[in-house]
């Protein structure tokens, strides 16, 4: 898999560059701010886009609106964005520009190493990843909380793995159950919530991720 | 305004009838003003030149009190305190950086030369017609002689007496005019310089603000791109390391783990403390994203109904966050509410408007500004950036905070 890497830390892109060579993708451009983001997608073509949000040259969300853009331009190529923090409405924005082969995902999540590289296929397989700390503090709103308590602690850490764009059966092994015990708590899930049941796996996230920012 | 303030004395009395006018004081007090310009000159030049430069400020005391002869009272001084503890060498600096110093000095120089013309106009003003007056008596004396009749030279006396009063007033008053330009300060009167005082004040407060905005934003920034970003490599280091442990040395590999599990609560803490100096999304996307953020992660359902505000200044968004949020705890903590509405709008364009932010709990009302530090905290902070905080608490609620914040501060 050919990968650009975006990120304005020397460090922290030194880091991504070892981490994705180390499982054979390659790294067709590293860069540390977003327009060499874009000049550089358009001169690569990759398969997948690994962005920061915060870049230059503005250092506010340079970087999300580049990879907004990139998803608009460039249909076939993956893009996850890494940020320091979460912020439900700039997954929303990055969603909405695109429901497939998108990711959003907090920075430290690149520390749980096989969680990460997985992800980075899923996305750039089409899979749609977003940081389970979104779905976490959706819940947390106040009238999302009679949703969670409805919820079996079992379907939370479904909806979680959901989120994070695993499917049935990725899921089904994580949690060491069968997969059609994981359908059945998906089907569960949407029907406490009162979403009509949908098979695409993408689709499903976004239908309750849709629901829970409401 | 303090120049038509100042020359009520003498404009009220020119537009009098002429009998009227010669029954004020005011055309002898304009003769005197100008009769006394020749004598106050001849002292000045004779006793102050060894001040040299700020051979001025005596004058200049003088002429302000002179003004008082046509405008009624003296002229407020236009020198400003030297800073406090500055010895006599420093009060010489300081006086001699004034403009205010230069100016009398000028005024002084200016006045050798006017006041021989004031002297004459004086004696000529006063000479003629009192010579025309006093013709028969100087006949009769016998001191003069000439054919003209007596009567007629009487009356032109008569005649005489009114133009002189007019024009030894407006000469008076033209003459106090540019007395005041130089020796009183621009917009003289006390009430406009308490004024001025008052703008540079609130521009220093901004300026602290703005430096504190600066602060808070460097530390971010600093923690953002240090030892954020070291703990973030660390993480993907040991992950790394972890991953590669083909070796396994069970106990070692539980070591990495655990580092790398401290390593990642490091980073939490880090991103917490980080969020509480300034909230990421005030600087990546503006004010109205960040309280919707803090709407989310509040205790109590807070809605954000906010208008198209756009970006605004680090310094008013900032303030306005901090306010709002300082608000929202207010009402979760004391309130009993159940909803906070917080509504942020700009009234009058971004760039010269006012942000008018309302935060309203349904709670049970009855705040009191007075206790506790919450809202006079608020209130501070809007206060630095020149704006104002009202509070309406009647008991039984509802509880609302306006804050209102100028954009162009």
């Amino acid at each position: 898999m050919r990968i650009v890497i975006a990120e304005d830390s020397v460090l922290l892109r030194a880091g991504l560059e070892q981490l994705v060579a180390m499982v054979g993708h390659e790294v067709a451009a590293s860069v540390g701010d977003a327009p060499a983001l874009m000049a550089a997608v358009d001169a690569h073509r990759p398969d997948l886009v690994v962005t920061d949000v915060r870049m230059p040259p503005g250092h506010n969300d340079d970087g999300l609106r580049a990879a907004i853009a990139l998803a608009r331009a460039h249909p076939r190529t993956g893009i996850l964005v890494l940020s320091q923090y979460v912020l439900g409405a700039a997954a929303a924005e990055l969603l909405e520009s695109r429901a497939e082969g998108v990711g959003y995902l907090l920075k430290d999540r690149v520390g749980d190493v096989d969680e990460f590289l997985g992800t980075l296929e899923r996305v750039a397989a089409g899979g749609t990843v977003v940081d389970p700390e979104v779905v976490r503090r959706l819940l947390g709103r106040r009238r999302n909380r009679s949703v969670l308590e409805r919820l079996t602690p079992r379907e939370r850490e479904v909806l979680e793995l959901m989120a994070r764009g695993r499917t049935n059966a990725a899921a089904a092994e994580a949690l060491v159950v069968t997969e059609a015990a994981v359908a059945k708590h998906v089907s569960g899930i949407f029907t406490k919530l009162d979403l009509p049941v949908n098979p695409n796996d993408n689709r499903r996230v976004l239908a309750v991720l849709a629901y829970l920012a409401g | 305004m303090r120049d038509n303030d100042a020359e009520t004395a003498l404009w009220p009395a020119l537009v009098r009838r002429p009998v009227a006018v010669l029954l004020t004081p005011w055309p002898w007090r304009a003769l005197l003003y100008l009769a006394t310009s020749a004598p106050v000159a001849a002292v000045w030049s004779l006793l102050c030149w060894p001040l040299l430069t700020l051979a001025g400020l005596p004058l200049g005391a003088v002429e302000r009190r002179r003004l008082a002869l046509v405008d009624g009272a003296p002229a407020p001084s236009p020198h400003t305190p030297p800073p406090p503890g500055s010895g006599p060498a420093g009060w010489i600096r300081w006086r001699s950086r004034e403009a205010a110093s230069w100016l009398e000095l000028a005024h002084g120089l200016l006045l050798a030369l006017l006041c021989v013309v004031e002297l004459t106009v004086a004696v000529v003003l006063t000479g003629v017609p009192a010579a025309l007056l006093a013709s028969p008596v100087l006949r009769a004396a016998g001191v003069a002689d000439g054919p003209s009749p007596v009567a007629p030279a009487v009356l032109l006396g008569l005649g005489a007496l009114p133009v002189s009063a007019y024009t030894a007033m407006v000469l008076a008053a033209g003459r106090a005019r540019l007395a005041r330009a130089l020796l009183t300060a621009p917009r003289g009167e006390e009430l406009a310089e308490l004024g001025e005082r008052l703008v540079l004040v609130s521009r220093s407060r901004t300026r602290i603000v703005d430096g504190f905005t600066a602060e808070r934003r460097r530390i971010e920034r600093d923690l953002h791109d240090g030892a954020q970003q070291r703990l973030t490599a660390l993480v993907v280091r040991l992950g790394m390391a972890s991953s590669r442990f083909d070796d396994d040395p069970e106990q070692a590999r539980a070591l990495v783990a655990q580092a790398h599990a401290d390593a990642r609560a490091a980073l939490v803490e880090l991103r917490e403390l980080v969020h509480g100096i300034h909230p990421a999304a005030l600087t990546e996307r503006g004010l109205v994203a960040a309280l919707e953020e803090l709407a989310d992660t509040q205790q109590v359902e807070v809605a954000v109904e906010a208008g198209d505000v756009g970006r605004l200044p680090d310094a008013v968004e900032s303030t306005a966050y901090f306010c709002a949020a300082e608000a929202v705890a207010n009402a979760a903590r004391h309130s009993g509410a159940d909803a906070v509405r917080v509504g942020l709008r700009v009234n009058g364009g971004a760039r010269r408007g006012t942000l008018l932010l309302t935060v309203t709990d349904d709670g049970r009302g009855g705040a009191d500004p007075d206790r506790g530090s919450g809202l006079t905290g608020l209130a501070d902070r809007a206060a630095a950036l020149g704006g104002r905080v009202s509070l309406t608490s009647p008991g039984g609620g509802p509880t609302t905070v306006e804050v209102r914040i100028p954009c162009g501060s």
